[in-house]
């Protein structure tokens, strides 16, 4: 088997089945609604089956494997070229190493979630959708020019090149870094969304349906956080560490605004679109902090937030299929009605808030150590964002599920069905697999995290030494070697 | 051999091809005058097979060494030969969609034809062009044809209007032209690109030739619609048949901006520092104007023409960085340009109504309900005029401002790219009338706080005739295939360069 496999270019094929299965099934009449669900689901298993595959085959030393690399357009130095290491198999599947291919990716997911929000999204939508697709827009173009940026001065040692493990190799001046830095990450940083960019989220979140939003929160946004990782950092780690704190800071800033806003929210779906907001301060405070368990933290939180915000989305959408309705006062008592329905929600609540054994709590954990680590004050302003989360979500639940039943249209509430049963279990299985076991996860993401933070620790030295940089003495403290992961502290 | 030899056997060889079009043209004029054809499929039938063999003698006699002719006044080099194979792949496609168009527009007159090929001879010529006069006569051989072709539907007073404005600005920028072109040699003594290139180092005062040089290029930027030369273009778009607009908005742009770079690169590259300072500032104006006043425009047509002044102004720049790659990469975006304008327009000319030759934004709402795969073609153009991978028009973008970033020019293409990014929003509202608003009639599924506003007296539109539905078929095959598979088209383009 496995040596069948090992040529095979499942990369490839996992990137692609999707579209393939897309293509397939717009030749298929439209009318034939059944059997368009049931081949989207099992193209949809295949694909998640054949990543599974790729798990065993990832390096332990950080390294990219499973890298297919094909001339594309040789005369533009433009090539295919995918791979993988622990961070991009965790978060399936960013696998592209070619900054042009990763563009065109990029740039592929924008269309069809436009139709997706504007086509399915209720009320505002396409005041939405256009909001989404221009601020995705303006991030992007900026992005493509620091890609051919990076070309240009690439081609100054030897052949130009647009091969991330090239140009990673390449050190750049530390003024350009900061321009490129700056381009790659307002791209990122729409993505994520961080801070003063985020104001698309709600909306998009907000008036998308409700598996356009969860993609979004389960793929798009982690988009952002993952160019920032693997682009951002990877390629400009002396730029980065010039804007650690300013990244930090508005990480810490996107926790306890989403928060607050969250706190005086009375639409469910919109509380649940800000929250995502301060989870994805949380992912940005911990790539920043530039030390291993924040790193791992982050890529640990991305994958929760896909997993509990997804899944929070699913279950206020499963509500508004029933009620119509998405105000926090119109329900009340729901506890009685729906049962069923009140336990997943209590889980995937906790497991937002970061409740120890559930999944929230190992990102949140490792996150915060790293945040303190790195800037005491940051991290510790962070902390309350936890409390605050506890706050929003614990007054939401009390809001939907206790209380006095008293609305007529509440009692008559049908629980969940096996089918959405069905949708959930695997969700609620993740929460407390990565909860209590999270080792397996850690093993994956460590090794690719360690090379990243490495690479960046040596910059942090080499300009510690010319003496010229500003970087507090709280990271250059840091060694990574002294707080490796290896005696863990929650496994 | 050398470039500039006289080859007295292949003297006819460049024009091979061009005659051929040229013969094919007199014939469906013969057809027309014994009174075969009265359909129009005829002439058109036969106008295609004579383009498809005007395009097997360009094949076969496809330049790999430039072969000079007609005592230096032509050069025929495979960088002309691509252009002459692209303009001909436009005329056949605008041949295969023009019957019904004017059986539906109720226009009679099978000059028709005849005047297209007339024009696309023209634009095969003027690429080979080494001498002022040859080029200011093959201009007008490309634009008088097409000031007909503007008014050719008689009953329509926009078409009046659009042929009238054009041919009067027309007359006006070839006079402007002519007028450079009398300066330039005064100051030179030579209509010869090579003379020229020759005299210029040797002149003490240059003032007269940059005036010369000057007026010619101002002549040129009427022609390809630069900022501020551009007005007559959403009048001439709107009103002229909307298969003319088909062929006219690629094809001209590529024989044109052919010929600008080979007189700029032939003749005046010792004066680059004049002319490239000129087109920074017209590209920058261009770009910036045509995307402004294209966020507005509820007629597709008009929409379109400011697109196609914005897309002159991306055009532009890579005369700023006028080095050989980018010359390339300009022909690579005239083709992914072309490729997507002819498909729009085939699908516009297609829904159009009898009384009105123009579609507007409100028109095509809901068409995706109602005839979806038109809205899919549509939705690939856009997006390939916007410039969103994995369509011809992102790797266009992608390598022309990668070229002209390498010549330089790093503050251009950002201002470059910022303008593209405003035209996405006017593209998208295309996609966003096509699929998220209803169409007229069509329930609005009601949700709270709606922003949908109330359906206007949209028409309901025609459904697509099979050769407009081909057209835009094989509009989308290229945008798609040059935006995924490029290597072989980039490979010729590198070859050949200007």
């Amino acid at each position: 088997m496995k040596e069948f496999l090992a040529g095979a270019p499942i990369l490839s094929i996992v990137v692609f089945l999707p579209l393939a299965g897309a293509a397939i099934m717009a030749l298929i009449p439209s009318d034939r609604t059944r059997f368009h669900r049931w081949f989207a689901l099992w193209i949809s298993v295949a694909t998640f089956l054949l990543a599974l595959l790729l798990l065993p085959g990832v390096s332990s030393f950080g390294e990219f494997s499973h890298q297919e690399r094909y001339l594309w357009i040789p005369q533009l130095g433009i090539n295919y070229h995918l791979g993988v290491d622990g961070i991009s198999v965790v978060l399936l599947l960013f696998s592209s190493l070619d900054l042009v291919l990763f563009y065109v990716f990029w740039e592929g997911v924008l269309i069809p979630m436009y139709l997706l929000i504007g086509i399915w999204g209720s009320g505002r939508r396409i005041y939405a959708a256009m909001k989404f697709v221009l601020y995705t827009v303006v991030g992007s173009f900026l992005m493509l020019v620091a890609i051919i940026g990076l070309y240009v001065y690439s081609s100054h040692y030897g052949v130009g090149t647009f091969d991330f493990l090239r140009l990673r190799e390449i050190s750049l001046p530390g003024n350009l870094q900061t321009w490129f830095f700056l381009a790659f990450g307002l791209a990122f940083a729409i993505k994520v969304p961080i801070f003063p960019f985020h104001t698309w989220l709600p909306d998009a979140h907000t008036e998308a349906p409700t598996a356009g939003s969860v993609l979004l929160a389960g793929v798009l946004l982690k988009m952002g956080t993952y160019g920032l990782i693997r682009f951002s950092i990877g390629l400009f780690p002396e730029a980065a560490v010039r804007f650690a704190p300013l990244m930090m800071g508005l990480g810490v800033i996107g926790i306890i605004y989403g928060a607050l806003v969250c706190v005086a929210q009375r639409d469910l779906k919109r509380l649940v679109a800000y929250s995502s907001v301060a989870h994805m301060g949380f992912v940005v405070l911990g790539l920043f902090a530039f030390n291993v368990q924040g790193e791992v933290g982050a890529v640990i939180q991305m994958v929760n937030h896909g997993v509990s915000t997804g899944a929070l989305f699913l279950l206020v959408g499963m509500l508004y299929a029933r009620r119509h309705t998405r105000e926090l006062g119109a329900f009340g008592g729901l506890a009685q009605p729906m049962p069923v329905y009140f336990n997943f929600f209590l889980i995937v609540m906790l497991s937002s808030v970061g409740l120890p054994a559930l999944n929230g709590f190992v990102g949140e954990f490792l996150i915060l150590m790293g945040g303190i680590q790195a800037d005491w004050l940051l991290g510790g302003i962070a902390v309350f964002g936890v409390v605050l989360a506890a706050v929003y979500l614990l007054y939401m639940f009390k809001q939907v599920f206790f209380g006095p039943c008293a609305n007529p249209a509440n009692r008559q509430l049908r629980d969940l069905s096996l089918r959405e049963v069905a949708v959930l279990v695997p969700l609620v299985l993740i929460i407390f697999w990565i909860g209590l076991f999270p080792r397996p996860c850690l093993r994956v993401i460590e090794p690719a995290v360690k090379s990243t933070v490495q690479r960046v620790q040596q910059h942090i030295y080499r300009t510690y030494e010319s003496s010229t940089g500003s970087i507090g003495g709280s990271l250059l403290a840091l060694d990574i070697r002294a707080y490796s992961l290896e005696g863990g502290s929650e496994n | 051999m050398q470039n500039y030899t006289i080859v007295q056997i292949g003297q006819l060889t460049p024009i091979l091809p061009v005659g051929v079009v040229l013969a094919t043209a007199l014939v469906l004029v013969l057809i027309d005058a014994f009174g075969y054809g009265r359909r129009g499929t005829t002439i058109a039938g036969v106008g295609m097979v004579g383009v498809a063999l005007s395009a097997i003698a360009l094949v076969a006699s496809f330049p790999v060494h430039s072969v000079s002719g007609f005592g230096g006044a032509l050069r025929y080099d495979g960088f002309s030969a691509l252009v002459g194979l692209a303009v001909l792949l436009l005329l056949f496609l605008t041949l295969l969609m023009s019957p019904p168009f004017l059986r539906r527009m109720r226009i009679r007159g099978y000059e028709y034809y005849p005047l297209l090929l007339l024009s696309a001879s023209g634009m095969m010529l003027l690429p080979m062009m080494r001498e002022l006069i040859s080029v200011v006569v093959g201009i007008e051989l490309v634009s008088i044809p097409l000031y007909i072709l503007a008014g050719y539907n008689r009953r329509s007073e926009e078409s009046k209007e659009a042929a009238l404005k054009y041919f009067l600005l027309g007359a006006f920028a070839s006079a402007i032209l002519l007028y450079g072109a009398a300066f330039i040699y005064g100051s030179t003594g030579s209509l010869w690109l090579m003379g020229i290139a020759d005299a210029i180092p040797l002149l003490s005062d240059r003032w007269m030739l940059l005036l010369g040089l000057g007026l010619f290029l101002v002549g040129f930027g009427f022609k390809v619609a630069l900022f501020p030369f551009h007005v007559w273009v959403p009048d001439v778009y709107e009103g002229s048949p909307s298969t003319v607009v088909a062929f006219m908005s690629g094809a001209v742009k590529l024989a044109l901006f052919a010929v600008l770079i080979k007189v700029l690169l032939g003749g005046f590259a010792d004066l680059d520092a004049f002319w490239k300072v000129l087109f920074i500032w017209l590209s920058a104006a261009t770009m910036l104007g045509g995307n402004l006043l294209a966020l507005h425009q509820m007629s597709l047509k008009r929409l379109l023409a400011y697109s196609t002044i914005a897309h002159s102004g991306y055009l532009a720049l890579g005369v700023v960085a006028a080095t050989p790659q980018a010359t390339s990469a300009m022909l690579f975006y005239l083709l992914a340009y072309a490729a997507a304008a002819i498909g729009v327009f085939a699908i516009i000319a297609a829904l159009v109504g009898p009384h009105r030759d123009d579609v507007d934004m409100d028109d095509v709402r809901g068409i995706a309900r109602t005839q979806p795969g038109v809205a899919f073609l549509v939705t690939v153009m856009m997006l390939s005029l916007a410039g969103i991978p994995p369509t011809a028009g992102f790797l266009a973008k992608f390598y022309l401002f990668w070229e002209v970033y390498q010549a330089g020019y790093i503050g251009l293409v950002i201002f470059a790219i910022v303008n593209s990014m405003i035209s996405v929003y006017y593209y998208l509202r295309v996609i966003m009338a096509m699929y998220l608003l209803p169409a007229p009639g069509e329930e609005v599924p009601s949700s709270p706080g709606s922003d949908e506003a109330a359906v206007g007296t949209a028409r309901v539109l025609p459904a697509v005739a099979w050769h407009q539905y081909l057209v835009g078929v094989v509009s989308v095959l290229i945008i798609l295939a040059m935006g995924v598979v490029p290597g072989l088209l980039l490979y010729l383009l590198n070859t050949y360069h200007a």
